[in-house]
């Protein structure tokens, strides 16, 4: 049994409600998800890329698959078979940080973690 | 028009009637929009003393009528409340609206007064739950709402209206002409294929059974399940909630199968060459064990709304999609035009021994004590045929499943995929409201009973006259059964004490209460209850050491059903 599975999932965005319920649906069948990446346009069209991993080979992947796209909201869930991931990649070099509930001084934390 | 006034007008376009509730901060506006429609008794309000009743009353008033029941709730504590209520109706497929009043869009998630996060909560307890956030949102959501409740596997659905949206006001009211939602109920697909193998197998089955589930009622196609049996010959056995989809007195209808049902019925089933399930999951409850049923390598058939039910555990051999009604009438026509009928006389044969041999069990002698077999028969034989019976959920539950004869679809109801102790008052209520011409009991045991029973105060104020019949064994009876059974005999945390008295607190609700002494008393009480028509419990003292059987040990497979008392030296083992 293929214990990895990519599929993108098309879903009708209301809230970030529609990710909770996306995740939840996995979770419940003790599917692990290894990364996701999510992109919403301005008509609530909402693409889910979700890389899903069977971590305790319970064989559930495919039951899971198949009660997401039974969701309302979801539209339809893809199993790609011939993907090819390339990192997702996000440039930047300007942050702030916080740490339980308090901003964290850029002189504080910069230089010790960022590479 | 304000915003709670647009919600109760576009509950009124969905036909609503009754609601079940209580309300709060937040659900206040919509009350006060209901004021006039209360006082000209276009709708009607039901307090209930609970939030949990509240919904169990709207999934009673649903599954009695087959149109969804609505119940509300106040935001925090209130939705909190609701969310038992709901799963149950969740899981055993039961179309329910909840309208919640949530906080002021501006102080969500500050923590403020009565905040639950109720999307957060509602999500994985229900079909669907939608927050609003717009005033214009109303109308088409609450029509989407009862859409999706009960379309596809009926389910309950949350609406969410922040306070101070039902505060607002609106000039030009849009109501919609159509649903408009990322959803589609489940499609029926007609395969002449599938179809035209489904009878050849059926006809060419030396053993065939149909196994009958909830979908058959949903579908109101227990008409056609007959047919179906009678063209065939063909024994019909079903779940426990498949009950509620086929007359008792139907010759060749067996019973439920699974844990804790009928031995033959399950044994027919296991026996058989063909097992046809109609609107029916393979649910771990109704076949314990999916490799004991898989072994047996006989030709498993399905009709079934919900595709995914194809992929559990069972992969049935002909699967075919969508409503039970319409996929019946279209193999009667193929079976028809076939034109032979089965030959399953050896099959009858076998299937009437297996009855023989079981009921022996199942109407164990007097004891000293009163029986549960011979207490449902009492109450079936004080009642109407087409009474309505709730029940709460542990030993009474299973009596009532091996026992009671419920003799017209949709009079049986029972929390049994959620197996929600406290169900059976307030959906008994929710199916009288409903279905006010129908003598309506709750067969309850004394646990589950004191888990709703509060809600007797709202059936004696609203006059809602139910009658709850309590198996008072002064114990979690099926709970203790386990321990009894299978861990040694070490029965801890189940016993009561002698609190409360159930007649007296019954009479401290203004209910008429009577104790049962023997099936004369039982019979006579009940006929009274039904003639004072007013709310009624009856108290009936059940030994704690009675067993619920037949069952089988935990996790254990249908052909190691135990029949008779072990306690008492096992006369003969489960099987024929
Ligand atoms: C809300 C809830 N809590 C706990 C249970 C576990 N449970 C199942 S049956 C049962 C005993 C029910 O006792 P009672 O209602 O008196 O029925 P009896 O078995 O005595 O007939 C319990 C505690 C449950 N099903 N539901
Ligand atoms: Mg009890």
């Amino acid at each position: 049994m293929i214990r990895e599975k990519v599929v993108k999932v098309q879903g009708n965005y209301r809230d970030p409600g529609l990710i909770e319920r996306v995740s939840a649906n996995f979770r419940k069948f003790w599917v692990d998800i290894k990364w996701m990446n999510v992109n919403c346009d301005n008509n609530n069209n909402c693409i889910l890329y979700l890389s899903l991993y069977d971590r305790y080979n319970l064989g559930n992947v495919d039951l899971s698959i198949l009660t997401l796209s039974k969701m309302v909201d979801i539209d339809y869930v893809e199993i790609i078979n011939d993907y090819n991931v390339k990192n997702f990649e996000l440039n930047y070099n300007n942050s702030e940080r916080y740490e339980w509930g308090e901003k964290v001084e850029q002189s504080a934390w910069q230089g010790i973690y960022r590479k | 028009m304000k915003g709670s006034e647009l919600l109760v007008e576009s509950l009124k376009r969905e036909g609503v009637k009754n609601i079940f509730g209580i309300p709060g901060l937040y659900n206040m506006p919509m009350y006060d929009s209901f004021y006039e429609d209360l006082a000209n008794g276009e709708m009607r309000h039901i307090l209930m003393r609970h939030e949990q009743a509240a919904a169990h009353a709207a999934d009673g008033f649903a599954r009695a009528t087959g149109i969804p029941g609505v119940c509300t709730a106040t935001s925090g504590p209130g939705v909190t409340n609701l969310i038992t209520g709901l799963v149950t109706a969740y899981q055993d497929s039961s179309p329910v609206v909840a309208i919640t009043g949530g906080v002021n869009r501006a102080s969500m998630g500050k923590l403020s007064f009565q905040e639950s996060d109720t999307l957060g909560v509602s999500f994985p307890v229900s079909k669907y739950a939608v927050e609003l956030r717009d005033i214009t949102e109303i109308p088409q959501w609450i029509k989407n709402a009862f859409y999706v409740a009960s379309t596809g596997r009926p389910g309950p659905v949350v609406v969410d209206v922040p306070r101070d949206i039902q505060m607002e006001d609106i000039d030009n009211v849009k109501y919609p002409d159509s649903v408009s939602v990322h959803y589609k109920p489940f499609r029926t697909v007609i395969d002449k294929d599938a179809l035209r193998k489904a009878a050849l197998n059926l006809l060419n089955a030396k053993k065939p059974v149909i196994l009958v589930g909830t979908g058959v009622m949903w579908a109101n196609a227990t008409e056609e399940i007959i047919k179906l049996s009678e063209f065939l010959g063909c024994p019909v056995v079903s779940t426990l909630p498949g009950k509620s989809s086929m007359p008792a007195d139907y010759p060749l209808y067996i019973g439920p199968m699974g844990y804790y049902g009928r031995a033959e019925a399950s044994t027919a089933a296991l026996e058989s060459d063909v097992l046809f399930a109609v609107g029916a999951r393979f649910s771990d409850r109704t076949f314990t064990s999916y490799n004991e049923m898989n072994d047996t390598k006989k030709i498993f058939m399905s009709i079934n709304l919900d595709p995914t039910d194809f992929n559990k555990g069972i992969n049935p051999d002909v699967a075919m999609l969508g409503n039970a009604k319409v996929l019946l009438n279209e193999l009667l026509n193929v079976l028809n035009t076939l034109g032979r009928k089965g030959n399953v006389y050896e099959w009858t044969k076998r299937v009437n021994e297996l009855k023989d041999y079981y009921s022996q069990f199942s109407h164990p002698e007097d004891d000293g004590h009163l029986r549960p077999w011979k207490i449902l028969k009492t109450i079936r034989e004080a009642v109407p045929r087409d009474t309505i019976l709730t029940t709460g959920v542990g030993q009474h539950q299973m009596w009532a499943e091996t026992q009671w004869e419920n003799l017209e679809p949709r009079s049986f109801f029972s929390s049994t995929g959620m197996g929600t102790m406290g169900f059976g008052l307030p959906s008994a209520m929710g199916a009288k409201v409903g279905k006010p011409d129908k003598v309506v009991l709750d067969y309850d045991g004394d646990g589950s009973f004191m888990m709703t029973g509060n809600n007797l105060a709202t059936a004696v104020d609203e006059h809602i006259p139910v009658i709850a019949i309590v198996n008072d064994n002064r114990t979690l009876g099926l709970v203790r059964q386990v321990q009894d059974m299978f861990q040694n005999k070490r029965i801890v945390g189940v016993d009561y004490g002698n609190s409360p008295n159930i007649v007296k607190y019954a009479e401290s609700f203004g209910a008429d209460a009577y104790d049962v002494h023997d099936y004369k008393d039982l019979y006579e009480f009940i006929r009274k209850a039904i003639k004072e028509n007013v709310p009624s419990v009856i108290r009936v003292p059940v030994n704690k050491e009675e067993l619920a059987l037949p069952t089988l040990p935990p996790g254990g497979k249908l052909s190691e059903v135990i029949v008779s008392d072990p306690r008492k030296g096992s006369k003969g083992a489960g099987k024929l």
